[in-house]
């Protein structure tokens, strides 16, 4: 009997902790690990193969002898960043410490179109309707409302946007005897942040329930295992008191990138939105992050978004009307796109 | 599919509710604890590496026995933070499970003569785990549940120390069909949230899969050493332990332990 029991409690004490031989890490991260967790990961969960026509087994060959030669950490980091820059995607990073790998040239080939110092020194400062609302600079340019929302990583609420729809419609608040003739949207180098201030923006100016988007989730490893589309949709949410019908205009330039991408996409969905300067950077996918065996973080895009036009947003979304800064007037301390936007509200 | 996946998920739930003390019971304890522990996790939804942390634990229950059976019906919560020496990453894991186990008295695998008591029945159990990583944006928020239908063990042996009547018992499970619900493979968004903008809770349970012993395998201990006063209640010191391995599309391996201090009030 004894004997039994002994048994017993030894089996359910030898149950009890032995899980540890089960969860079990490599200790020795070979350089070979490390390249092929990143290739297999982006492999089975990186969303845009298919729509970038990417040969990623071909990057595979081209990369991994050099990534298993590599003598030093800053070597394995620069070749395994080569080799995620075929994806030419601004949302695929490694930070391994002493550096982010980086893929910029969808905006670095372009022209900047943008410089907040003259913005800030002719039209802002100048201003006495200038304040910094949130993280929304706002102002009255020539009896046009102004907004310069730098990121969408500062969050905006739709208590800020009434606010701001408030300011520019009741006279005794602003310099002005009327309400403004318009508004602009200038998100010109904004690199993104939370797609949740893109919908607070774009639903207070949505007058009606309109579906702007389909969003794809991977959820298998081949490179077309998507989920079926989830259908996204900007409808009014704010003060009801204070609708704002009137023209809008939205800046964008090259590094209007990721959640400023959508927003500029959900904009143009608008009846009375006008897209003016370049074609957005792109950002059309959310970016997940992972951890690499060495303790390296990653991330990069795991989902799709195709416009209510059928457009893929990754590529950008283009201007209703194109327009590139011109230099002379910037020297003189002229934004020419503000500019075109005021004419553009006013002309309407 | 849909339907028979959805059937199970009310069973479960059933049996862990409705069944609880439908017959006259002799010793009927309500059961608090508190106490700490260690987690372990390798997920690989969310990393390669191992994350393991200390944390505490509660929990809340009731536990009943008569001449022909013996319920236990217990919630726990944990909440554990998780880190890697690797990345410097950190998670912290909020973790609460539940369960109701019955054990047929006359299913005996001792003999009646014997003082220790071995005996078989069932439990039904829910686990419902929550990740956030701290360091990671869209997908930070990980959750993961399971509903499990096992064949349990209650194992009892009472003793004297001190010329004090004590008990030491193990209750053991190894869940044999369970139905588990991860994030998509390449996301935080659990199956049924896609295309669904107004989320209930059941909805926290759908789109999962049944899964038994082949690509899941958990088995769950709960070690007791009890001292019941004169007055009929009493205390105790429980060991709690799980270990889950699961070869999903991101395969996850997790262990758990718990040391609480537990009061029994007669009820």
């Amino acid at each position: 009997m004894k004997t039994k029991l002994l048994f017993v409690l030894c089996l359910i004490l030898f149950l009890s902790s032995c899980e540890q031989a089960f969860i079990k890490e490599k200790e020795e991260i070979s350089n070979e690990d490390v390249f092929n967790h990143l290739w297999e990961t982006v492999d089975q969960k990186y969303s845009f193969f298919t729509d970038k026509d990417i040969d990623w087994d071909a990057a595979y060959d081209r990369y991994f002898r050099q990534a298993r030669q590599a003598e030093n950490s800053i070597e394995l980091a620069d070749i395994l960043g080569q080799m995620l820059g075929e994806l030419e995607d601004g949302h695929v990073n490694i930070s391994a410490g002493f550096d982010v790998t980086r893929y910029w040239n969808w905006y670095l080939d372009y022209p900047t179109n943008f410089n907040f110092d003259v913005i800030e020194r002719n039209y802002l400062e100048p201003s006495a309707d200038y304040q910094i609302s949130g993280p929304l600079y706002n102002t009255i340019i020539d009896s046009v409302g102004y907004i310069y929302y730098e990121s969408f990583s500062s969050s905006v609420s739709t208590s800020l946007m009434d606010y701001i729809i408030l300011k520019f419609t009741a006279p005794q608040i602003i310099s002005l005897e009327d309400e403004v003739a318009g508004l602009i949207i200038d998100v010109r180098n904004n690199g993104g942040g939370s797609v949740n201030n893109a919908f607070t923006i774009t639903n207070r100016f949505a007058a009606e329930k309109t579906k702007v988007a389909d969003w794809y989730y991977k959820n298998g490893p081949d490179h077309d295992d998507f989920t079926e589309a989830e259908a996204r949709y900007i409808e009014f949410e704010g003060d009801e008191d204070l609708p704002f019908n009137k023209p809008i205009v939205v800046l964008t330039n090259r590094s209007t990138y990721s959640a400023a991408n959508f927003f500029a996409s959900m904009m143009s969905f608008l009846p009375n939105v006008t897209l003016i300067g370049d074609t957005t950077g792109g950002g059309g996918g959310l970016p997940i992050n992972n951890e690499l065996p060495n303790g390296w973080r990653f991330r990069f895009s795991a989902t799709r978004t195709i416009d209510a036009n059928g457009n893929n947003i990754e590529f950008g979304v283009a201007p209703d009307i194109y327009h590139n800064l011109d230099s002379t007037l910037l020297i003189e301390g002229r934004d020419s796109m503000i500019e075109l936007a005021i004419d553009e509200i006013k002309n309407n | 599919m849909i339907k028979r996946r959805i059937i199970f998920v009310i069973v479960c739930l059933l049996a862990t509710v409705i069944s609880y003390g439908q017959e006259q019971e002799k010793d009927k304890f309500l059961i608090t604890s508190v106490g700490g522990g260690y987690s372990s996790l390798l997920d690989e939804g969310i990393s390669p590496l191992f994350y393991s942390g200390a944390g505490g634990s509660a929990a809340i229950g009731l536990s009943s026995q008569n001449e022909k059976n013996r319920q236990q019906f217990l919630v726990k919560f944990n909440f554990n933070v998780l880190t890697t020496e690797r990345s410097g990453g950190e998670i912290y894991a909020y973790n609460t499970s539940g369960h109701y186990q019955y054990f047929f008295n006359n299913l005996s695998l001792l003999s009646d003569s014997q003082k220790a008591k071995l005996i078989f029945g069932l439990e039904a159990n829910f686990n419902i785990a929550i990740r956030n990583h701290q360091f990671f944006t869209n997908n930070a928020l990980h959750i993961d549940n399971r509903l499990a239908l096992a064949p349990a063990f209650y194992f009892e042996w009472p003793f004297k120390l001190f010329n004090q009547d004590f008990s030491l018992s193990s209750t053991m499970s190894l869940p044999l069909l369970n139905y588990a619900v991860r994030p998509l493979f390449a996301s935080t968004r659990l199956p049924s949230s896609i295309g669904n903008t107004e989320n209930n809770y059941a909805d926290y349970f759908k789109g999962g899969d049944i899964i038994s012993w082949g690509s899941y395998f958990k088995i769950k201990n709960q070690l007791r050493l009890q001292y019941l006063f004169k007055t009929g209640n009493g205390i105790s010191v429980d060991y709690h332990w799980f270990y889950e391995s699961y070869n999903a599309l991101n395969p996850i391996k997790a262990g758990q332990h718990s040391l609480m201090i537990s009061t029994l009030f007669q009820l």
